[in-house]
């Protein structure tokens, strides 16, 4: 069955591969931008007499595509720069490589000829690409910009909570989100009980978020990639940049090393309050309390030659949190952070195939080191990748690209180890827990027209994931007792998975500014993140698919209708989707936590579904601009192991209605405005329905899984920003920043309490919600030179 | 406990200058259907005696003052271990003779009021014999139990398995690390695990003449510890009727005497009590809700057998 879907897909590369004939020419190149020389992502290079024949760039800047030989006008855009023309007489294969200025925005709407429909012409449906000037135009919590907040902002994407870098993307839960810095994962996405993101918005220069319709090249993960990249420094000229804010600030160094050839760029940030508030909490109930976080970007690349590149990039961050007693008798120290590292090469074989070699390490680690008398004891989790890629870029024709690749990545996953001592007994679990597993794949993918106005994105993607010891698995009866261990040596297979991933897009061009796009994906996860908790916290745990714990599985369907109107200043957009999802993991019926033992003891297994429609309407250029978006949408889950049996019960995940609101004006050159409103549905959540008594204390009984709803959450945050008197030599902005403007007390957790003494009759009962962000203005000051 | 963690962690984001606020809510809830909750015990040497009441439902603000209401009276009872059979009688305290009361306080956990009465009428079921001093039916060594209620047309049962006791080696007491707490100590004791794998314990201390209190966190299993022999420490069993005090919790005192009961449970009880104890009643963004993992079927709640070693430790001053 498998291979008769293969065979026509087959048919079409070859066909695809000899249509071309010898008077055929290549246009390639790279674009840049002016000023900086970085690479310029997803900028578009079209014909002006033909918009409707060319490509855009890739990750790296680079672009190719073929043209019986003539004269061309060429034509290379990106929003908010200045379209850049270029003649071509095109007898031999031309070289061109392009660079844009910034243009002046509030003209950006009499830039003529611009190709502003990508979202029409694309095969891609549920892609939002993100420009980070657009995002730092938000407004923000504490002042901090943060790109996992704003990509919130979109139909489709449910924020985990209150002030939460946590999210949802149609339905499925955040550890099916693919969330890559330079290539490299990043497993724990947020600082301070995810508050606030890792990725530090001054080194970042493009976000891409894919809802829907992944495309082969990404693997791994069933929901949603979000593809970070970091700016490359400026190859130009040195450049400070920085910002002072209530809670942190940041200070960013790029410039060239070598100028046209070489360039680097540094980035830190880090919060303060810890040293701010250590005076006022001498003497009180939280001495000793010490916290702070920071982040480090850095990266380089070397331009060899106009065929060979070399990128070096890196994060590491850190969270800290301390604890020492006044009185001595207790010091905790807990350390938690992500790292990275992304070697890259892209070599050009030729005008038309374009490489790319990655070879990646990554890991997060969380640690707790505790002394307490004599007793120490240190718990240690974490996850280690070491990651090889080879990605090609194929460009057959015009309108016509062929990618595929291979990725091999060997995961280490160390899930609470333990090891404790009291005097001369030590006790450590280590050797017990952690787990390695390879994950591989292969993929190719191609995108050509069918005919003028049908376009097919096909692609497959197979994948083979093998856990190895060594390992012991202990085997355990119902009363929880081990009765046997099953040994595995090193390298000794315990349990492998192959899947094979068909991709496929197709768009139909229906008229001049209007498609519609229909999408099937299908992707199998091998990694899970296990979770209690509904934010990102450093607690969570990833592990591998095992002998007991399969892959999820899950097939995503989804028809969109694409429309702009008024020459492309309006985009609108509707999606319907419906999803399958196989192998979800929850927790069973009365987890508790035990040390020692494998975390996979404590899994139930079942199937969740996942459906809805997403509206969006976006103003794209004027004075005012920003967008409406719009998600009603169902998700839940089933689980035959669960109390609630046969029943499908909502998943935390579930936000019935999602609405988004953003609007930006640009009064003049100095001052900028901004505003946002978000309207979800409440979470559903599992809440105490009726109370017993046990041993003299009060016990709770809950009502149905999920059962209860929170109320509703919505906010209204309003931005301004003010720019410097134009000068050469200096930049500065202020950003003011009003969260949740008319102070909404939304829920991020509801409990009960009671008072009183039961043994003597009278007990109050009270259900509490707990809000955590009232109206909270903020100031922030940013400079650059 | 986790409710604590939460709580804390969200006193670090306060760190950060973030106030939270705190709310009285209704929550708009259907009324739930009544379940039956036993809370029933047998150790050896003792005679069975089970609690039988309601839940109390819980929509918005509840006062607990008419909790005689929720005990459940006129049930038929019975516990047999398979070859003897004993139909357990209902007493209720307002019934008892005053001179029982000190005897039936101490079983329940709770302490007399200064009138040496116990304030609220607590009903029990157990054998008719109780008050001879030496009833016919009591637990033994080795033998399972099985309990058996029928209440209103509706029935409940369970099934536990009295494990031998396993003795401690030593106990004994450390001083508080801080020298300004003198008065104050804390209870270690060294224990030899038996082989093989799969013991499960539950503790309680008792404290000059207060009723025994299970630990905060009363039950272990062997896991980590199997066939080992090591010292480690218990917090003093927790009084759920005082206030938790965080620079007392789980020390004792110079002059107390301590009585520690280490008992032998088998693994259902075990599943109940570490549920139990971890769950808080909150299901929040650090946490998910933890449902107490009841052996009963037909209703909530614990039948459980204690195979119990006791062992006394004077503190002098």
């Amino acid at each position: 069955m498998r291979m008769k879907c293969c065979v026509p897909f087959f048919l079409f590369c070859i066909t695809a591969l000899s249509a071309f004939t010898q008077d055929k020419y290549t246009i390639s190149g790279y674009v840049k931008d002016a000023s900086t020389g970085e690479n310029m992502i997803g900028a578009n290079v079209y014909l002006k007499n033909d918009v409707t024949t060319g490509t855009s760039t890739n990750i790296y800047g680079f672009y190719s595509f073929t043209l019986p030989a003539g004269a061309y006008t060429v034509v290379c855009s990106y929003i908010g720069y200045t379209a850049h023309e270029e003649k071509v007489d095109l007898h031999a294969d031309v070289r061109l490589n392009m660079q844009l200025s910034e243009g002046e925005e509030l003209e950006a709407v009499e830039v003529t000829a611009e190709r502003g429909d990508q979202n029409v012409q694309s095969t891609e449906m549920g892609t939002v690409e993100m420009n980070i000037e657009q995002i730092k135009s938000i407004p923000v919590l504490f002042g901090e910009v943060d790109i996992l907040k704003a990509i919130q902002l979109l139909p489709g994407v449910g924020g985990a909570g209150e002030g939460s870098t946590g999210f949802y993307v149609r339905g499925g839960g955040p550890d099916q989100n693919l969330i890559l810095l330079d290539e490299a994962v990043v497993y724990n996405t947020g600082h301070l009980f995810g508050f606030f993101s890792v990725f530090n918005s001054d080194a970042i220069k493009n976000v891409t978020l894919i809802k829907g319709g992944m495309p082969a090249q990404y693997g791994g993960r069933l929901s949603s990639v979000l593809d970070v990249q970091m700016k490359e420094g400026n190859n130009q000229k040195y450049e400070m940049e920085g910002g002072i804010g209530i809670i942190a600030s940041r200070l960013t160094v790029q410039g060239p090393i070598v100028k046209d050839k070489s360039s680097f760029i540094i980035s830190g940030r880090r919060t303060y309050v810890d040293a701010l508030v250590k005076p006022f909490l001498k003497g009180g109930d939280f001495e000793g309390n010490g916290y702070y976080f920071y982040d480090l970007n850095t990266k380089a690349n070397y331009v060899f030659d106009d065929k060979n590149r070399l990128f070096l990039s890196g994060y590491f961050g850190r969270d800290v949190f301390n604890y020492s007693a006044p009185d001595g008798s207790l010091g905790i120290s807990i350390p938690w952070g992500n790292a990275t590292t992304t070697l890259r090469w892209n070599h050009l074989f030729n005008n038309k195939l374009f490489m790319n070699v990655s070879a990646i390490y990554n890991s997060f680690d969380f640690s707790v080191k505790s002394a307490f008398e004599d007793f120490n004891f240190n718990l240690y989790s974490g996850i280690r990748d070491w990651n090889g890629k080879v990605d090609m870029d194929y460009y057959p024709g015009s309108n016509h690209k062929i990618k595929f690749g291979a990725n091999y990545v060997y995961h280490t996953f160390i899930p609470y180890s333990a090891q404790g001592a009291s005097g001369d007994v030590e006790f450590s679990t280590d050797t017990l827990s952690r787990k390695y597993a390879h994950e591989n794949a292969i993929y190719i993918q191609d995108e050509f027209d069918i005919n003028p106005v049908l376009r097919l994105n096909i692609g497959a993607r197979a994948s083979y994931f093998l856990q190895v010891g060594p390992y012991n698995d202990v085997l355990y009866n119902e009363e929880n007792v081990a009765y046997d261990t099953v040994h595995y040596g090193n390298g000794d297979k315990i349990a492998d998975y192959f899947g094979m991933e068909p991709r496929m897009n197709l768009r139909w061009i229906v008229s001049t500014n209007s498609s519609v796009k229909a999408g099937i994906t299908y992707a199998n996860q091998y990694i899970h993140l296990v979770s209690s908790s509904t934010s990102t916290l450093p607690t969570d745990l990833w592990i591998p698919s095992s002998l007991k714990v399969k892959p999820q599985k899950g097939w995503q369907y989804s028809v969109g209708y694409f429309r702009n109107f008024k020459d492309n200043m309006f985009e609108t957009s509707v999606e319907v989707y419906y999803k399958q999802l196989q192998n979800q993991i929850e927790f069973k019926d009365g987890y508790v936590p035990e040390i020692g033992k494998d975390i996979e003891e404590s899994f139930v297994f079942g199937r969740g579904r996942s459906y809805g429609a997403e509206f969006f309407l976006k103003k794209a250029k004027g004075k005012w601009n920003g967008w409406i978006g719009y998600t009603l949408s169902k998700t839940e889950r089933q689980f035959d192991d669960l109390a609630t049996g046969d029943n499908w019960f909502p998943t935390k995940y579930d936000r019935v209605h999602d609405l988004e609101i953003v609007a930006v004006y640009d009064l003049s050159k100095r001052w900028s405005f901004a505003s946002t409103f978000v309207y979800a549905t409440g979470q559903a959540t599992t809440i105490v329905e009726s109370f017993y008594v046990i041993g003299g204390q009060l016990q709770t009984d809950y009502g149905p899984r999920n059962g209860y709803r929170l109320p509703a959450y919505h906010r209204l945050d309003l931005s301004a920003t003010l720019n410097s008197k134009e000068d050469k030599k200096f930049d500065s902005s202020w950003n003011f920043s009003i969260y949740n403007v008319y102070s909404r007390k939304n829920p991020y957790f509801i409990y009960t309490t009671w008072e009183g003494d039961f043994a003597y009759g009278a007990v109050d009962v009270q259900a509490k919600q707990v809000s955590i962000f009232p109206i909270i203005p903020s100031v922030t000051w940013n400079f650059k030179f | 406990m986790k409710r604590n963690v939460a709580l804390y962690l969200l006193a670090g984001v306060g760190m950060m200058g973030i106030s939270s606020c705190t709310t009285d809510i209704t929550l708009d809830i259907p009324e739930p259907e009544l379940k039956m909750v036993v809370e029933g015990s047998i150790e050896q040497g003792l005679p069975p005696i089970i609690s039988l009441t309601s839940t109390v439902p819980f929509y918005g603000e509840v006062n607990f003052n008419a909790l005689d209401n929720y005990y459940l009276h006129d049930a038929d009872v019975t516990v047999t271990d398979g070859e003897d059979t004993v139909t357990l009688t209902e007493f209720c305290l307002n019934d008892l003779p005053d001179a029982l009361l000190p005897l039936v306080a101490a079983y329940l956990g709770i302490d007399l009021d200064t009138t040496g009465t116990i304030p609220i009428n607590i009903c029990l079921y157990t054998v008719p014999d109780i008050f001879t001093g030496t009833p016919a039916f009591v637990g033994e060594i080795g033998k399972s139990y099985t309990l058996q209620i029928n209440w209103n047309g509706k029935t409940a049962s369970s099934t536990t398995t009295l494990f031998p006791p396993v003795p401690m080696d030593s106990m004994y007491f450390k001083p508080h690390p801080d020298p300004e707490n003198d008065s104050l100590v804390r209870l270690y004791v060294h224990l030899t695990e038996p082989e093989p794998l799969g013991n499960f314990y539950r503790y309680f201390t008792k404290r000059n003449s207060e009723a025994f209190y299970a630990g905060y966190q009363s039950v272990f299993d062997d896991n980590i510890v199997n066939g080992q022999s090591f010292e480690f420490t218990l917090d003093r069993g927790y009084n759920p009727t005082e206030d938790f005090d965080p620079d007392t919790y789980g020390y004792f005192w110079k002059g107390d005497t301590i009585i520690l009961k280490w008992a032998s449970i088998d693994f259902p009880t075990y599943d109940f009590f570490s549920t139990l104890e971890f769950d808080s009643g909150t299901d929040g963004p650090f946490s998910s809700a933890t449902i107490a993992q009841t052996n009963i079927t037909g209703g909530l709640g614990i039948w459980c057998a204690y195979g119990s070693y006791y062992d006394t430790l004077y503190v002098p001053y």
